[in-house]
């Protein structure tokens, strides 16, 4: 410590005062000095301190006063107390106050000098730690970018690849058809040949149109608009939306409701995350298996699950599910948005998604909601205009590849 | 094309793909054999013949690269015209393919490099 700290001495008796600051002085610790507490802050106010030695008894504003006030205002100032004879009292209510230490009048002036100086390095500590916390702070928002980035590049890759294959085929679709119609005389059966090259053009034109507005869906989708939802009466929808699917397989649905399950959220969204597990869901299971949706309210969250008796997800998939484009359908069936979609909801929404599943046996996806609504969330601290956390969220369940849950460690802890 | 039509070998998933892309080469005068992976063109190199192999790279199970590789092997010298949605297009040449193009490709170019391809 080179430079000494900069010291203030507040004590009402003027001689006393003068007598300290010289034999601080002459130890390298000059101070400045005030008569009384207001004075002692009015200095406070406008010179930087680092250490203030302050008198606890002096008429108008007492000691422990000027302590509380002064560390409201400079709350990096080390007080050190001077106490009458016998009142340690005052001591332990300013310790309590924030005060660095307390010493008894006589003072001892080495170890008054002592005391300085380990505030001071209170002080250097503290100073550093908080540079360290910053710089922490400052690098990870910036890996948080970064990673954005990277999700938002392979998200214009996906995009592009996605788009690009329904364009080929519209491409030369198109083409083909030109070709036919010019061969004179035009091949019987034209009309056959048109027939087919338009329902290409139509189905990849569906197919891009999936891929563009299930994106816009994420995008537009940021804000929620909240209103009481009953979850199981949601889940009858989704299977009821879905059922034509499930009863071509003979799958059997069932929506099955423990406790309370309204809570308050986005029924919209929720019955789009609700549609695409199911769908999954369906996607996985063979004929003759059951889907079935649980909603179990507690007390501050509601639970759904949805179980399948399908295939399973092998264990080295589980890392990517909520990847944008990641999909094990064959081209052309699946868009791999589904459940990049549902997690972007999710965390809107303050809630979670949690997976288990065994390949052979099925996969039950488990969503924890909360009860009032996203600002009880279990991530609080999204901002709901940008759904901001889902980029750091998904860049931590990257980050450690066998994570499968992408809600928030909290979960747990509420829970248990 | 005066002489005998140029065999073109497509291996791509993308059934809508395939499927239009060889009708129109066809239409054009090419013959043309499909297959919907990888494997499945390996297996047609022989019993085909194909003077270019028109190759997607994003497929399930063994990728456009791994069958590039064993193209290389199999048959040294044949053509290879990489096909991808993705904008990867530098790695194939790198790879050793003759071209590689992004979907949709321009019809004209692609017929231009099959051409040249055959005939080189
Ligand atoms: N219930 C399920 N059972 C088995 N696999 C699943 C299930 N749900 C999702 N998956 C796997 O996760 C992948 C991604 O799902 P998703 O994001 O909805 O995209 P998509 O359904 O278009 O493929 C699926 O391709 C599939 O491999
Ligand atoms: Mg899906």
């Amino acid at each position: 410590m080179d430079q000494p700290p900069r010291l203030l001495l507040v004590d009402d008796e003027e001689r006393f005062r003068q007598v300290l600051s010289k034999r601080l002085e002459r130890r390298g610790l000059p101070a400045l000095q005030a008569p009384d507490g207001e004075s002692g802050l009015a200095l406070l106010a406008e010179t930087p301190v680092d250490v203030m030695v302050l008198d606890m008894k002096m008429p108008g504003l007492s000691g422990l006063d000027v302590l509380k006030r002064a560390k409201e205002d400079h709350p990096d100032l080390e007080v050190i107390l001077l106490t009458g004879h016998a009142s340690t009292q005052d001591g332990v209510a300013g310790i309590k106050a924030g005060a660095f230490d307390y010493l008894t009048k006589p003072v001892e002036i080495e170890h008054l000098a002592g005391k300085i100086r380990q505030a001071q390095e209170k002080i250097l500590r503290e100073r550093e730690k908080r540079e360290e916390a910053d710089f922490r702070a400052r690098m990870e928002s910036r890996m948080i970018a970064a990673e954005r980035l990277a999700s938002l590049g392979t998200l214009a890759a996906g995009v592009a690849h996605e788009i690009n294959n329904p364009l080929a085929v519209i491409n030369d679709a198109a083409g083909w058809l030109q070709e036919v119609s010019k061969q004179t005389p035009p091949q019987p059966p034209l009309d056959k040949f048109l027939a087919k090259g338009l329902e290409k053009i139509a189905n990849s034109v569906e197919r891009a149109r999936l891929v563009t507005h299930q994106l816009l869906s994420h995008a537009r989708g940021s804000a929620p608009s909240l209103t009481e939802t009953d979850i199981g009466k949601l889940g009858e929808e989704a299977l009821q939306l879905v059922g034509k699917q499930a009863r071509n397989k003979s799958i059997e649905l069932r929506v099955d409701v423990q406790g309370d399950g309204r809570v308050l959220s986005d029924p919209n969204q929720l019955r789009q995350v609700l549609i695409n597990l199911v769908t999954n869901a369906i996607h996985a299971t063979d004929k003759g298996g059951s889907i079935a949706i649980k909603v179990e309210g507690k007390d501050k969250f509601v639970d759904v699950s949805v179980t399948d008796t399908g295939k399973g997800i092998p264990e080295e998939n589980l890392p990517h599910l909520f990847e944008p484009f990641f999909s094990t359908k064959p081209a052309g069936e699946g868009t791999g948005l589904g459940l990049f979609v549902t997690g972007g909801i999710l965390t809107r929404l303050g809630g979670a998604i949690d997976v288990s599943s065994t390949v052979g046996k099925g996969t039950t996806f488990t969503i924890t909601l909360p009860r009032k609504g996203p600002e009880n969330g279990l991530c609080a601290h999204t901002d709901p205009s940008t759904g901001d956390n889902w980029a750091c969220r998904l860049g931590r369940a990257l980050e450690k590849p066998t994570q499968k849950n992408l809600g928030n460690d909290q979960a747990q802890e509420e829970q248990s | 094309m005066s002489q005998a039509p140029i065999r073109v070998l497509l291996v791509d998933d993308e059934e809508d793909f395939v499927e239009m892309l060889s009708l129109r080469l066809e239409a054009s005068g090419y013959v043309v054999e499909c297959a919907a992976s990888g494997p499945e063109g390996l297996e047609k190199l022989d019993s085909f013949g194909p003077q270019v192999i028109i190759l997607d790279v994003k497929m399930p199970g063994m990728d456009g690269y791994e069958v590039l590789d064993e193209v290389q092997r199999k048959s040294p010298g044949l053509p290879v015209v990489l096909m991808t949605g993705h904008g990867d297009a530098a790695s194939g040449e790198a790879h050793g393919a003759y071209a590689t193009m992004i979907k949709p490709a321009d019809y004209l170019e692609l017929t231009e490099i099959i051409n040249n391809a055959a005939s080189g």
